[in-house]
């Protein structure tokens, strides 16, 4: 791990939306809802969604985070809003083989910015910071409060 | 004169690379790296004297038993017990508390008993007294923290009552450096009759400990914080108190005598440990503990004053950098946080120029929340630390500030 690979994994992209987040703030109005820990460091997160007829129609979170897990959760939430539970789970398979490094062309057709996560592969500590609001998001998903 | 060089060539790792650069080791709160005479005495008990103790007719069997029961005695005078039958081995400040905790639980905790604890104790020191505290009706007291990070003495003097069972107090806090004044403490708690535990995590790494001195009723310690392997720790008690406390694990060594009609245990200290122990831990305990006597502990200890300073004159230095942590009496700990930069992404940043310091809550979670902080970086040092470490430290995170925000 060198200076080339901090660039890799801050890469601007990731630095900018962690710092000016992308649907930051509690959603007032929401029907599912979240948090999730990082029991090892203490990060914190918390993801509200609007869910209306099997669509994702509002989404936020709130969080006390790095900016890893800053920015996943900004590229994670505007990537699926308006878009379906179906939609979260291919990217969420598409996610963990970024992660892993393991990157074809074909990927990044719904996001992008998800494909800036493939340098964390070189700072595997860092992998979960990454995944949290992903994992909260899903169990966020299976917690309908109202429909 | 105080001769960092020579003590660092001592140590194999301080002489390594991490990410292509010298390894700057700070975080000592969190383990401590091992001299060589502590890593070849371990290698040569596997290499020739393997078996093991309290058992063997053999006499490789007794020479190990020899050699792990000399420990006991070097511990004792280390820490100048009157008696080596006070020196339990353990695997480490958890398993201490949890001993001391599971026995107060067992057979002194009633309802409405209080257990006196500080909001900056390690999760070592908090859950086994709140599950304690659950299991027998007893009430878990806390006294709070100030804002600089020492104790809130008054507190502490307004909290202690008769109603007190225990005062179990760390004596060096890890996330904030602060030392408590344990000695006039546990002076206050006996004028009223109460007994006292003090963590020594942090503080026997730092400094000469004197039980007799202090008085203190038990005092626990970490041998991987020790200079010596992982796994292997020490619970000081006095007689009388080991004498009270039922034993907390059973099973093989522990015993007199084994009948279905009924079982008898061990005196003190074997009555508390059950099953092989860490024998190869304990012998390279030995070692860390020689490796310190024969150190002058007064240089050390001024050396690594001399660290603290110039590490907080730095970060004092670095706007938008906040010191968590700024009590008059501190040993070499500074926890630091940013106003726009996680700790997390500190560590990373740092990690890729090859200094280790450590992020997160370090198992202090109510003491961060006091401080309405969600994690904090947190450099530590120890004697084999020198004044380059302590800039290298400096100059990276002023860099880190402008590769995030430039």
């Amino acid at each position: 791990m060198n200076e080339t690979d901090l660039q890799d994994l801050y890469q601007s992209v990731l630095v900018q939306h962690s710092k000016s987040p992308l649907h930051y703030g509690k959603l007032d109005s929401h029907t599912h809802y979240s948090e999730g820990y990082n029991a090892l460091c203490g990060d914190a997160i918390s993801i509200y969604l609007s869910v209306k007829q099997g669509k994702i129609e509002k989404v936020s979170f709130e969080s006390a985070s790095c900016a890893i897990c800053k920015a996943s959760a900004s590229i994670l939430l505007e990537a699926i809003k308006e878009t379906n539970e179906e939609t979260f789970f291919s990217m969420q398979d598409e996610f963990s083989k970024i992660l892993d490094g393991e990157v074809s062309d074909q990927m990044g057709a719904s996001s992008q910015e998800i494909l800036a996560f493939q340098g964390i592969k070189q700072f595997p500590s860092r992998k979960n910071c990454a995944l949290l609001p992903w994992e909260t998001l899903h169990k966020a998903l299976n917690s309908n409060i109202k429909d | 004169m105080f001769n960092v060089q020579s003590i660092r060539d001592e140590f194999p790792i301080l002489s390594t690379l991490m990410n292509d650069k010298p390894l700057i080791y700070l975080d000592n709160a969190a383990t401590s790296q091992k001299p060589l005479s502590v890593i070849q005495a371990v290698e040569d008990f596997y290499k020739t004297s393997n078996s093991n103790i309290h058992r063997g007719v053999f006499r490789l069997s007794e020479q190990a038993t020899l050699q792990y029961e000399a420990t006991r005695g070097l511990f004792a005078e280390f820490i100048s017990a009157e008696k080596e039958t006070e020196i339990v081995f353990v695997k480490g400040v958890t398993e201490a508390i949890n001993l001391v905790s599971y026995g107060f639980a067992q057979s002194i905790l009633k309802e409405g008993d209080e257990v006196l604890i500080s909001e900056m104790e390690h999760h070592a020191n908090i859950v086994p007294w709140q599950i304690a505290c659950e299991q027998t009706g007893a009430v878990l007291k806390v006294i709070p923290v100030l804002d600089d990070g020492s104790l809130d003495l008054l507190a502490f003097e307004s909290l202690l009552s008769e109603k007190t069972k225990l005062l179990s107090i760390v004596h060096i806090s890890n996330s904030l450096g602060t030392i408590n004044p344990i000695k006039s403490m546990i002076d206050k708690a006996h004028s009223i009759g109460v007994p006292v535990l003090v963590d020594g995590a942090q503080s026997a790494p730092h400094m000469e400990v004197d039980v007799r001195d202090l008085d203190c009723d038990f005092y626990v310690f970490s041998g991987h914080k020790l200079f010596a392997p992982t796994g292997v720790g020490v619970l000081y008690g006095k007689e009388k108190w080991l004498e009270k406390l039922p034993p907390y694990q059973s099973g093989g060594d522990m015993i007199e005598k084994v009948d279905f009609g009924g079982t008898t245990f061990k005196g003190i200290p074997g009555k508390f440990e059950a099953g092989t122990p860490n024998i190869s831990g304990v012998i390279g305990l030995s070692k860390a503990i020689q490796y310190l006597q024969k150190l002058d502990r007064k240089e050390a200890m001024a050396h690594e004053d001399a660290l603290l300073k110039q590490a907080t004159e730095g970060l004092n230095e670095i706007d938008g950098l906040r010191l968590i942590g700024t009590a008059e009496a501190k040993a070499s700990i500074v926890s630091f946080v940013f106003d726009a930069i996680h700790a997390h992404d500190v560590g990373t940043f740092l990690d890729a120029g090859g200094i280790a310091i450590r992020t997160g809550h370090h198992c202090t979670m109510p003491l961060l929340k006091r401080f309405n902080v969600p994690a904090t970086a947190r450099a530590s040092f120890a004697f084999y630390n020198n004044l380059n470490d302590v800039d290298c430290l400096v100059e990276s995170l002023k860099k880190m500030k402008s590769f995030f925000y430039e």
